[in-house]
């Protein structure tokens, strides 16, 4: 196979010194990115982009490329331990692996996120080797028609998110909905939401939104609550056992699954296909009852859907020249500077670079389990910490990483704020999730909408007409009404 | 018998609110929108309106089913209104003085509010807790943090 013997070549280039050395290091500097939460690969890469000058092109690129993907492996380490979500990503993760970490069973929750983002992760990356071209023309098929029924089908998610009463979870999912349509508005370029205040312009960050709903509210909660660690219970186990991994296989698989076909799509954020995923494993569970108090499936399903985004999004970038995300169009720009013009010629001329890029994609997902399983009882024992001495750290990182997003005290208000906010959703029982899930959704929504109506002068009929549109918006429908009858019989069996 | 408000009457009110001023926001935009086509105007509205008419529907629905909520103590509500308005003051002390005084006065207050650890403890935690957060983000990812008055 003519792509096999590339990928031998490409893997032997990508064994040099220098470049597992570059390999290395963008796998630490991403996965510390990851768990930092408000500091995203975009900014890091953005950062890193002057050593183009002194090292080599491959050198660089694989570098960047371990940043970007290793963003995703540490994304799900605070989430899981402390309940802040390191990326937007990682807020599905937290649903379950926060609870797993109250349980004493934060060593088997991280063990198995390492796990499911290094199978779905070296899954993607061989999705990438042999099928890319082919999967990156039937992602061109998608136009905003298929997005905006894509958006809806990720919407029916709230259903699953919202506990035990769809009302509080449409409105707070409305609330967050609200809350990203304040800045400049998709069709006039003008703000909304204003009320005179420039400082509105930019909107409202949905990592902000995050980290003070659950990140923020969950401290003030342990504060009313005179938590003296994170957890009392007694840590069982370190790592996960072969038991628990056989158990969350086949979660693993369809996340990954889910997160790689979605992730061809460029602009799909790997938060999107996290819900999707989590909220699929939930419904193909015999035990759906279990998501939301420490099913170790609820972890490993987002955590594999995120990294296979990550990898799938390269197809569109090598096989088309599209960087499906801000942090691929800085690592595009890292191409350009080289002269190098990501697209479909780039395989034709330039293969040497391109498969040792995809040769060291494969080392960069054996090196991230690597470096992370290791750290995982590390990692468990701090929630037995001292709350009093964890506590300040997460409430001085949350307002730290809000700043980074944009170099803004307002972010940092934001924080506050959110977090007063989540303290009160939580107090009365109302679902945080999907003030998240809609504040990512709605702004794709609408925008998609829009031009959708654009391209038919107004015309509706435009989402029956395309097949794949209708496609999308049935399976949402049928969904719809899945995650309404899991609902009725969670909800007739707690009662 | 009298009513008593419940929590779920009061959020349907906040949302019926909020819906509201959604919708005006709605009814502002409207005049810059295309002819036959959805504006920015359209969600605002739609959004509007699905607010009001839930939360209309959950403040009605609420007086059937009220919730009982446990709240603070008078020594607990006290400690998290200290650690939030420690909090605000770092928010707002940040562009004054600079990364690491206002990180070190802001860790020493929550310290020995979390954990009411004698004061030389609290500073020593403190002083730990910034020079790490410095080498990493200031150092090691050259995060660019306001200096304040101090130029540090």
């Amino acid at each position: 196979m003519d792509a096999f013997s590339h990928l031998i070549t490409g893997l032997q280039a990508a064994l040099s010194i220098s470049n597992l050395l570059m390999a290395l290091v963008g796998a630490l500097l991403g996965t510390l990115v990851g768990v930092l939460p408000g500091l995203g690969p975009t900014s890091t890469m953005a950062m890193l982009i002057p050593l183009t000058a002194v090292l080599s092109p491959s050198s660089a690129i694989i570098m960047m490329a371990g940043i970007f993907y290793g963003a995703q492996y540490g994304g799900s380490t605070t989430s899981i331990l402390v309940n802040i979500p390191g990326e937007v990503s990682s807020v599905p993760t937290l649903l379950d692996g926060y609870p797993l970490a109250l349980q004493g069973k934060a060593g088997p929750a991280l063990g198995i996120a390492a796990i499911g983002s290094f199978v779905a992760g070296t899954g993607g990356v061989i999705g990438l080797t042999f099928f890319a071209p082919v999967l990156a023309d039937q992602a061109l098929r998608f136009g905003p028609p298929e997005y905006f029924a894509l958006m809806v089908l990720a919407l029916t998610v709230m259903v699953s998110v919202s506990g035990s009463s769809i009302i509080k979870g449409l409105l707070i999912g409305a609330f967050g909905y609200l809350m990203s349509l304040v800045g400049i508005g998709p069709t006039s370029g003008l703000p909304r939401f204003h009320y005179g205040a420039p400082v509105l312009y930019g909107g409202f960050e949905t990592v902000t939104m995050a980290m003070g709903v659950f990140a923020i509210a969950e401290v003030l909660a342990g504060l009313e609550e005179s938590r003296k660690a994170v957890t009392h219970h007694k840590i069982e186990k370190l790592f996960p056992n072969l038991r628990d991994v056989r158990q969350t296989m086949p979660a693993m698989l369809r996340g990954g699954t889910i997160g790689f076909l979605l992730g061809l799509l460029p602009g799909c954020n790997p938060a999107v296909t996290a819900f999707i995923s989590y909220d699929v494993e939930k419904k193909v569970s015999r035990h759906p009852e279990r998501f939301g108090k420490g099913a170790l499936e609820g972890v490993a399903a987002p955590e594999s859907a995120n990294n296979a985004t990550s990898s799938a999004a390269f197809v569109s970038l090598f096989a088309l020249g599209i960087p499906a995300s801000p942090a691929l169009a800085v690592l595009m720009g890292g191409l350009m500077i080289y002269g190098l013009q990501p697209g479909p010629l780039l395989f034709r001329d330039r293969p040497d670079f391109v498969w040792t890029i995809i040769g060291s994609m494969y080392i960069g997902n054996v090196m991230l389990l690597v470096l992370n399983l290791p750290l995982v009882g590390l990692w468990a024992r701090l929630t037995r910490a001292p709350y009093a001495i964890m506590a300040p750290v997460i409430l001085i990182l949350c307002l730290i990483g809000s700043y980074s997003l944009r170099n803004s005290t307002f972010d940092m208000g934001m924080t506050l704020i959110f977090g007063v906010i989540g303290y009160f959703i939580r107090k009365y029982g109302w679902p945080t999730a999907p003030l998240v899930l809609c504040g990512i959704l709605g702004p794709i929504l609408e925008k998609s909408l829009v031009n959708s109506l654009a391209m038919s002068a107004g015309s509706p009929m435009i989402f029956v007409t395309r097949p794949i549109c209708l496609a999308l918006l049935v399976a949402a429908v049928a969904l719809l009404l899945i995650s309404l009858k899991v609902l009725r019989k969670n909800v007739k069996e707690e009662y | 018998m009298r009513k008593s408000v419940t929590g779920d009457r009061v959020a349907g009110g906040i949302f019926i609110l909020l819906g509201v001023v959604s919708f005006i926001e709605g009814l502002r935009l409207r005049p810059l929108r295309a002819r036959g086509m959805p504006g920015d105007d359209a969600f605002p509205t739609l959004l509007g309106l699905v607010m009001v008419g839930l939360g209309a529907y959950l403040a009605i629905k609420s007086s059937r089913q009220p919730r009982p909520v446990s709240w603070p103590d008078r020594r607990q509500a006290v400690s998290m209104l200290a650690s939030g308005a420690i909090l605000v003051g770092y928010w707002l002390l940040l562009p004054l003085l600079g990364f690491p005084i206002s990180t070190f006065m802001a860790s020493a207050g929550l310290f020995y509010n979390f954990g009411h650890y004698r004061w030389h403890v609290c500073l020593l935690l403190s002083a730990v807790v910034t020079a790490a957060f410095h080498v990493l983000f200031v150092t090691w990812l050259t995060m660019p943090f306001p200096e304040g008055v101090f130029g540090i």
